[in-house]
C-alpha cells in the first residue's frame, strides 16, 4: 500500500511532524533534529509494519507514538536547558561581537599602514592577472567556497605585455550554468540522506565525494569522484570507494565507472545538481527525485 | 456530580507518583532488554510498549535512550537493513551492566519489603 500517495494521510503526517518540531523548539537545533529524525524513523517502521489504510488508522498509530507535547515534555525532562547553556550562548555572541569589532579595527589600521594593492607585487593577489604579465586570456571560474554562490562570469578580458591596463573588453555568449563549490543535500538534516561535496576546479574540472549522513549527524564517504564539465553536463568517474565499515558503505563493484551529473542551476530552492540514475546504484535512494542535490548555504549536510 | 476535592488531589497525586515510579524503573528495563541482546530503536520501544503500563507513549522512550547513551550506559552502532536505511542498534556497556546489577539488588529488597507490608495490611 503506497499510503503516502494518499494526500489526506500525507497531510496527517506532515501536521504531526510540524507540531512535533514546534513543540521541541526550545531544544538545541541539533538535538531537536536528531529527536525528530528518530521519531520519523519510528513512524516509518510502524507504518511499514502496520500498513494503515486510512487517516483514522494512521491517527491511531500516531497516538501510540505519542502527542508531540508529551514527547517534548519527556525530552525536556531528560535533558533540561541549563543556565550554563545560556551562558555558553552568551559567550558565543560575545566572541562574534569581538571578532567583528576587532576585524573592523584591524581593517582600519591596515588601511593606513599598508600601501594600496596597485603598489604591491602580484604575488599578494594571485587571483588577478598582473598588468605587465604576458598575454593572458582567462575566463573567471568559481573557486572553492562554501559560503555564498559567486556571481556568474560574463566577460573575458584580454591583455598584452605592452598595454599596461586592459583596454578591450569583449562580451562573450552566456556561460553554461555554473554551480558553486560546496555541500549539496538530497535530504534534510536529522534524517539519513546522501549529500555531495563538490569542488569546481579550474578548466571545467570537478572533484568531490558522495557521502551519507546518518540520523545522528555522523557521516561517511560512499565514493570520491572526478569529472569534467561540458556545458551543463558533467561525467563523473569514481576515484575511490572507501570500505570504512559504515552502514551505508557500498561494494566498489556497485559504483558505475561513469555517472552523469546535470547542473540544474539556480532554482527556487537554491542551486540544484542532479546525479543521473543514482537510484540504480545508491542503495538507500528510493526514487529518482532523490537524485536531486540542493546547495546547502550553511555548508553542512 | 463532582468528586470531592481531596479525592481529586489523591487521584492527581497517584498519577504523578505512578509516572515517577515508571520513570525510575523504565531505564533499567531498557538495560535489561539490551543485556539479553542488542536491539534497534523501534524493536526496543515496541517491546517496552508491549509490557502493560510501562510506557505511556512510544516516542517518549527516545529522549531516555539519548540520556542513557550520554551517560555511557548504552552505546549505538549503525547496521545495514534490508528494509530501508541503516538502523541504529543499541547495546549495553560495562557501566550499564554494573548499573543494572546494582538496581536489581536494590529493587529486589525494595519490592520484597513493599510486598510484605501490603500483605500485612491484607490488601494483596
Amino acid at each position: 500500500v503506497n499510503f503516502r500517495a494518499q494526500p489526506g494521510i500525507e497531510g496527517v503526517l506532515r501536521t504531526y511532524f510540524q507540531k512535533l518540531d514546534a513543540a521541541l523548539a526550545s531544544l538545541p537545533r541539533t538535538r531537536r533534529q536528531q529527536l525528530v529524525g528518530e521519531i520519523r524513523q519510528h513512524v516509518d517502521d510502524a507504518v511499514a509494519e502496520q500498513r494503515p489504510n486510512s487517516e483514522s488508522e494512521l491517527r491511531d498509530l500516531l497516538a501510540r507514538v505519542g502527542a508531540p507535547e508529551d514527547i517534548a515534555a519527556a525530552a525536556l525532562e531528560e535533558d533540561p536547558p541549563t543556565p550554563q547553556g545560556r551562558k555558553h550562548d552568551g559567550l558565543v555572541i560575545a566572541i562574534v561581537v569581538l571578532l567583528l569589532t576587532g576585524g573592523l579595527t584591524i581593517g582600519l589600521v591596515l588601511a593606513f599602514v599598508v600601501p594600496p594593492p596597485s603598489a604591491q607585487s602580484s604575488r599578494s593577489n594571485p587571483a588577478k592577472p598582473h598588468p605587465k604579465s604576458p598575454t593572458t586570456t582567462g575566463t573567471t571560474t568559481p573557486q572553492s567556497t562554501t559560503t555564498a554562490p559567486p556571481p556568474p562570469p560574463t566577460t573575458t578580458t584580454t591583455t598584452t605585455p605592452t598595454e599596461p591596463p586592459p583596454t578591450a573588453t569583449t562580451v562573450t555568449p552566456a556561460p553554461p550554468p555554473v554551480v558553486p563549490s560546496g555541500v549539496y543535500d538530497s535530504g534534510v538534516a536529522g534524517t539519513p540522506h546522501y549529500f555531495m561535496v563538490l569542488t569546481n576546479g579550474s578548466a571545467g574540472g570537478l572533484t568531490g565525494s558522495v557521502d551519507f549522513a546518518y540520523q545522528d549527524g555522523q557521516t561517511s564517504v560512499i565514493f570520491t569522484f572526478e569529472g569534467t564539465v561540458q556545458g551543463a553536463e558533467a561525467t563523473l568517474t569514481p576515484i575511490s570507494v572507501p570500505q570504512n565499515g559504515g552502514g551505508a558503505q557500498q561494494d566498489p563493484s556497485t559504483i558505475p565507472s561513469a555517472m552523469p551529473l546535470t547542473m540544474g542551476g539556480l532554482s527556487s530552492g537554491g542551486y540544484v545538481i542532479a546525479l543521473g540514475e543514482c537510484a540504480s546504484y545508491l542503495r538507500f535512494i528510493q526514487s529518482m527525485g532523490q537524485c536531486n542535490f540542493v546547495y546547502s548555504p550553511t555548508g553542512s549536510p | 456530580m463532582h468528586a470531592p476535592l481531596g479525592t481529586m488531589r489523591r487521584m492527581v497525586a497517584s498519577g504523578a507518583q505512578l509516572a515517577q515510579m515508571r520513570r525510575g524503573a523504565i531505564e533499567y528495563c531498557v538495560l535489561a532488554l539490551l543485556r539479553e541482546r542488542e536491539r534497534y530503536g523501534f524493536e526496543l520501544v515496541r517491546e517496552l510498549s508491549a509490557a502493560d503500563g510501562l510506557v505511556t507513549s512510544e516516542g517518549t522512550v527516545y529522549p531516555l535512550l539519548t540520556r542513557l547513551r550520554g551517560e555511557g550506559l548504552v552505546e549505538t552502532t549503525w547496521q545495514e537493513s534490508n528494509q530501508g536505511p541503516p538502523r541504529r542498534y543499541y547495546s549495553i556497556t560495562e557501566p550499564g551492566n554494573q548499573a543494572l546489577e546494582s538496581f536489581v539488588d536494590q529493587w529486589t529488597r525494595f519490592r520484597s519489603a513493599v510486598d510484605r507490608m501490603l500483605e500485612a495490611g491484607g490488601v494483596t
